[in-house]
């Protein structure tokens, strides 16, 4: 049995507001529930109004989505454990004199730019609102992470300065966080 | 029964309604609402977003198929998930032991 605009109306404001992938489960449930009310007897307007309502809220909905959000909780454990690995750096880089080394000053500038866009989308993918830009945010966070995590590692890696334990242990987070970091791509690559 | 004490339980009766076998989101709501007498009283539209949590912590897995021109998202307990949905089992007998315990004793002795 074909159901009314209500339903098509509920399920075109998700559709505005989540993946594809999400609102086609989300109209499967709501047709079954439409048709359920069908069958027990209710005509197709009644039918389609109470699935609509037991639905609930569409914001709500959608503020339990944003929450239920893999790419969320991804952005959020990155954030979490950000300054200690920050912090491990700052101190394997101070007792390596980084400040001595050959590296133009384009690269430094480079390299600072990258991680505090990176901790910004990080922190509006923890946060923020909406479905769609968390996912995102939270995707090029992790690309610009991964890269900085690399480079570095393979600077030092090169340059034969893994040599101290601070510069041993910052080097060990960011190849844990690295490892983290492609695990989750994957399952938040899905939440698109 | 008070819904809200029902929903701090949701992960574990979610994993106990696919402990029988793979149900897509409606089927799922619907064991969900007989289990607990029609007790649930919440939109049914934020249990998809649990079930997602669900698979999200490799409890659950969901696969799509195409019924009646539509697509289905069906999801079915992992080996994790069965693991899980035991220790929600031992944790809330442990639980509820230790209530009914102290709700259905004999009355305490008042202080001399």
């Amino acid at each position: 049995m074909a159901r009314t605009g209500l339903i098509d109306q509920y399920l075109a404001d998700l559709a505005s507001r989540l993946p594809a992938s999400i609102v086609a489960e989300l109209a499967d449930g709501l047709q079954e529930t439409y048709l359920a009310h069908v069958r027990a007897g209710h005509s197709p307007a009644d039918a389609a109004h109470r699935a609509v309502t037991e639905f609930g809220d569409p914001d709500v909905v959608i503020a339990a989505f944003v929450g239920a959000n893999p790419a969320r909780r991804t952005a959020r454990t990155l954030l979490l454990t950000g300054p200690l690995v920050g912090a491990t750096w700052a101190t394997a880089l101070i007792a390596l004199r980084a400040w001595d080394w050959p590296v133009p000053v384009w690269v430094r500038v480079g390299f600072a730019v990258v991680l505090v866009t990176g901790v910004a989308m990080l922190s509006v993918a923890a946060f923020g609102r909406r479905y769609r830009r968390a996912t995102h945010s939270a995707m090029a966070a992790c690309l610009s992470i991964l890269a900085i995590d690399i480079t570095i590692l393979s600077y030092l890696g090169t340059a034969g300065l893994l040599t101290t334990w601070p510069a041993l242990l910052a080097a060990a987070l960011s190849a844990s966080r690295s490892i983290f970091t492609l695990s989750r791509l994957p399952t938040d690559l899905a939440a698109r | 029964m008070r819904a809200e004490a029902l929903k701090g339980h949701l992960d574990g009766l979610l994993l106990a309604c696919l402990e029988g076998g793979p149900r897509h989101g409606y089927a799922v709501i619907e064991a969900l609402r007989e289990a607990t007498g029609e007790q649930l009283d919440l939109p049914t539209g934020t249990v998809y977003p649990a079930l997602h949590r669900l698979e999200a912590a490799g409890w659950i897995r969901g696969r799509w198929s195409v019924v009646d021109g539509r697509r289905r998202r069906t999801y079915e307990l992992t080996a994790k998930g069965r693991r899980a949905l035991s220790s929600e089992r031992a944790d809330w007998r442990k639980f509820s032991a230790v209530v009914t315990a102290a709700l259905e004793g004999p009355p305490w002795p008042a202080p001399a």
